[in-house]
């Protein structure tokens, strides 16, 4: 799944990263230029507007042309003068000046400034120049002397006309020159314009391109996340359809089983009989213990850590395990010796599962390393005076010990290492998963003790597990002793449950400890029985065909029939923290696990209507 | 840049109407009998410039007309450009058009102002104030002959922005100036 994903997503979103620089840089890019362009190129192109604009008022075509027409009115003021004389004199000599006041124009003119470098036009302003000069000295000289060379004037001026023309068509074709080369550097900036624009607006397609294709890849891999997310959904819910079915299967058939040799054991039997009842029982629970590490995936996964202390007679319970264990040892012809004395007189508040594991998985690797000889267990309650518990602070002392062949002292230590296994090559018999010591160094953390070993190799180990237990409430011999009638009140009570030996065993411990007992076998049945008949309390099994445990509790509180308000415990068989805290959601009381131990049973029992009865 | 020398130039023909709006309403309010009655005096020299036309103030029938010293007797500008027609910068001294539009009263209409060559130009008279022109007489401190394109040349501060750089401008620009008629 992992993998499956990894496909998907880790590739795209790369990609997606490496798509989305290239595009801001292609933007960046494009608008860079754009920007370059507009300023560069544009103010270029406002200024060379501005010149053609400028340019047309006031260009040398026309100072020329004007020149021109002046220097004709000159020209023809002269021929006046001749025929009217005297008079006109001053006209003629207006005209003259006005001729004159151009030439500061042509010849130092920012107008005319492009002309100035061409050669020929300057030869011909050169001449244009003297004749001015030359006919100067006349018109400023005494008026019958000005008469006199009106002669000389003409000549002078028909003499410099040509020189006039030729400027005004070297004028003329200056400009034109001058306007192309305006045009073409004109049309040249367009053309930069339009081309670096072009390339900036391809970029930024190309940006918008890519933008769309990382949108598009980005939608496929949503889409394949969706897809891997929809097959982890199902497979996680197929996964706890099958874990819920096996529990229920396996449970159900195994509860029975147990229940009934709970109930054997408790009929007068001879001593072989007993032993092999005993037996049974461990091995059962051995067997119930190994169905709920493979079912709960809390405990499944390393999490053997959730410690759950109750009363515990550690002494029995040591017993037990021992006893369940010696068909292995006498199957080896090892001599398994348990010593519980100086545990017998106190129950301690601990986690009997995981004790009993502890002393398995003990127990188990002594049976598996050791060929001759014998196992001693011995169990201890340390710092506990007998009698009264004057301080409820103790330290529980178990050591397992056995004539084995030993470990070497450099790995004493790594034993208890998660997935150790001390098999040699040679030692082929089946061993357990490696993980044997470890569990036992991660529960005895979790009980806030530890776990030590000594060992000479080839004479024998001894485990020691320390952990620190408060003293229960009530000394030995209180409250457990399984066939004593308790001065409880007879309540009257109400079992939904389907499975016909999970019924009879609830039913046996309930009468036994003197109850009035209905019997149901769904939640159907369940709240019709409750609708008349006022019961102090109801057990209702979770699962039950026709009407489950919840929807019956649940239509029992609405109906507000005579038993709406009783107390309720949920039996379980598959009971996760979770599951539970959800049970009590609904309105269950107690949560109890299967199989049904009778003393907790009773606790929860007494607990539950004694709440019922004080509320 | 455009647009920004277009503002500007809408901003002076604004302050410039106002400007003389004020001017024309203090004239008015203060001495306009005082000053229509009295008669611009005659002048004793040869006559460079003429104003003809609907005048509030004249010194001949429906003209006024001044010679030189009529003309440096007024206050005063001066201007330092360069022109399109010169090289280098040169201080003009003359007459500012407004003022002497505004001492003859006239107060619309168009300008035809004429040169001696007969080359003609015509300006609004609400616009003849853009650009504050003179009429000018001195070139660096010396009077202006014919052959310098006097003797009066109207002169624009080219230099003060490219807004007075234009065929209009330019236009208006008219030397060897000697008469203005005002047409209404």
């Amino acid at each position: 799944m992992t993998r499956a994903l990894g496909d998907v997503s880790v590739p795209a979103a790369r990609r997606g990263r490496i798509v989305l620089i290239a595009v801001g840089a292609l933007a960046v890019f494009a608008v860079a230029l754009i920007g370059i362009v507009v300023t560069v190129l544009g103010s270029d192109l406002a200024q060379t507007l501005r010149e053609l604009r400028t340019a047309r008022s006031e260009n040398p075509q026309w100072s020329l042309s004007h020149t021109e027409i002046e220097f004709l009115r000159y020209r023809s003021e002269i021929d006046r003068t001749r025929i009217e004389g005297a008079d006109s004199l001053s006209d003629l000599r207006q005209s003259f000046d006005i001729v004159y006041s151009r030439l500061e124009t042509i010849k130092r003119g920012q107008v005319m400034s492009s002309l100035r470098n061409r050669a020929d036009f300057m030869a011909h302003l050169d001449a244009f120049s003297a004749f001015l000069d030359q006919s100067a000295e006349i018109i400023d000289g005494e008026d019958a002397r000005l008469i006199a060379r009106l002669e000389t004037l003409t000549q002078l001026a028909d003499g410099v006309y040509p020189d006039l023309r030729r400027m005004g068509l070297i004028t003329l074709e200056n400009w034109n020159t001058g306007s192309n080369t305006r045009r073409d550097y004109l049309l040249g900036l367009l053309s930069q314009l339009l081309v670096v624009l072009g390339i900036g607006l391809f970029l930024l397609l190309l940006a918008l391109a890519l933008l769309v294709r990382l949108a598009l890849d980005l939608q496929r891999s949503h889409g394949d996340l969706a897809q891997a997310m929809e097959l982890a959904q199902r497979r996680e819910r197929d996964k706890a359809r099958f874990l819920s079915i096996m529990s229920h299967e396996i449970r159900n058939p195994l509860n029975g089983l147990l229940g009934a040799l709970n109930l054997l054991s408790d009929m007068r039997m001879s001593p072989e009989q007993a032993k092999a009842v005993s037996v049974m029982q461990t091995c059962g629970g051995l067997l119930d213990d190994l169905v709920n590490r493979v079912l709960d995936p809390d405990k499944d996964e390393g999490g053997l850590t959730a410690v759950a202390p109750r009363p515990v007679d550690v002494a029995a319970l040591v017993r037990a395990i021992v006893d369940s264990m010696q068909a292995s040892a006498r199957l080896k012809e090892l001599d398994m010796r348990v010593d519980v004395a100086r545990a017998a007189d106190h129950t301690v508040m601990t986690d009997p599962v995981l004790l009993a594991q502890t002393l398995e998985n003990l127990i188990g690797n002594a049976l598996k390393f050791t060929d001759a000889g014998q196992i001693d267990v011995t169990a201890e309650i340390r710092g506990a005076s007998a009698g009264a518990p004057a301080t409820p602070e103790a330290e529980l002392v178990l050591v397992v010990s056995d004539t084995g062949r030993g470990i070497a002292k450099d790995r004493q230590q790594q034993v208890f290492d998660d997935y150790h296994s001390a098999r040699s090559e040679t030692d082929r018999r089946p061993s357990g998963t490696g993980l044997g010591l470890g569990v036992v160094r991660r529960i005895a953390e979790a009980l806030g003790g530890e776990i030590s070993v000594e060992s000479t190799p080839g004479a024998g180990s001894a485990f020691r597990l320390t952990c620190p237990v408060r003293l229960a409430q009530t000394p030995k011999g209180g409250a457990a002793a399984p066939r004593q009638r308790t001065s409880m009140t007879a309540l009257n009570l109400l079992v939904a449950e389907d499975v016909d030996f999970n019924r009879m065993v609830i039913e046996t411990y309930l009468r036994e400890d003197g109850h009035h007992v209905t019997l149901v076998e769904d939640g159907a049945q369940a709240v019709v029985s409750c609708r008349d008949t006022a019961y102090d309390l109801l057990v209702l099994d979770v699962q039950m065909p026709v009407m489950d445990g919840v929807a019956a509790l649940r239509r029992i509180r609405s109906d507000g029939g005579a038993s709406s308000r009783a107390a309720a415990i949920a039996i379980t068989a598959y009971a996760v923290d979770d599951e539970k805290e959800a049970l009590r959601a609904e309105g269950f009381q107690d949560v109890l696990r299967k199989p049904i131990d009778r003393t907790i049973l009773r606790h929860a029992i007494a607990h539950n209507t004694a709440a019922a009865r004080s509320g | 840049m455009f647009r920004r020398s277009y503002l500007w130039e809408s901003l002076r023909r604004l302050a410039w109407g106002i400007a003389r709006t004020s001017m024309l309403t203090v004239f008015l309010l203060s001495s306009p009998p005082l000053s229509a009655q009295e008669p611009l005096a005659a002048p004793q020299g040869p006559v460079i410039l003429s104003v003809t036309g609907d005048l509030g103030r004249t010194n001949g029938a429906q003209r006024a007309d001044f010679d030189i010293d009529m003309l440096k007797e007024r206050p005063s500008a001066e201007i330092v450009t360069s022109t399109p027609w010169t090289d280098g910068t040169i201080a003009f001294t003359g007459v500012p058009l407004a003022d002497l539009i505004d001492e003859l009263g006239i107060d619309g209409g168009t300008l035809r102002a004429i040169a001696l060559n007969n080359y003609a130009v015509e300006i609004p008279v609400s616009d003849a104030g853009r650009g504050n022109p003179i009429i000018a007489y001195a070139r660096d401190g010396a009077l202006m002959s014919v052959r310098d394109k006097g003797p009066l040349w109207v002169i624009y501060p080219f230099d003060e922005g490219r807004a007075l750089r234009n065929e209009e401008i330019q236009a208006r620009s008219i030397w060897q100036l000697r008469t203005i008629e005002v047409r209404k």
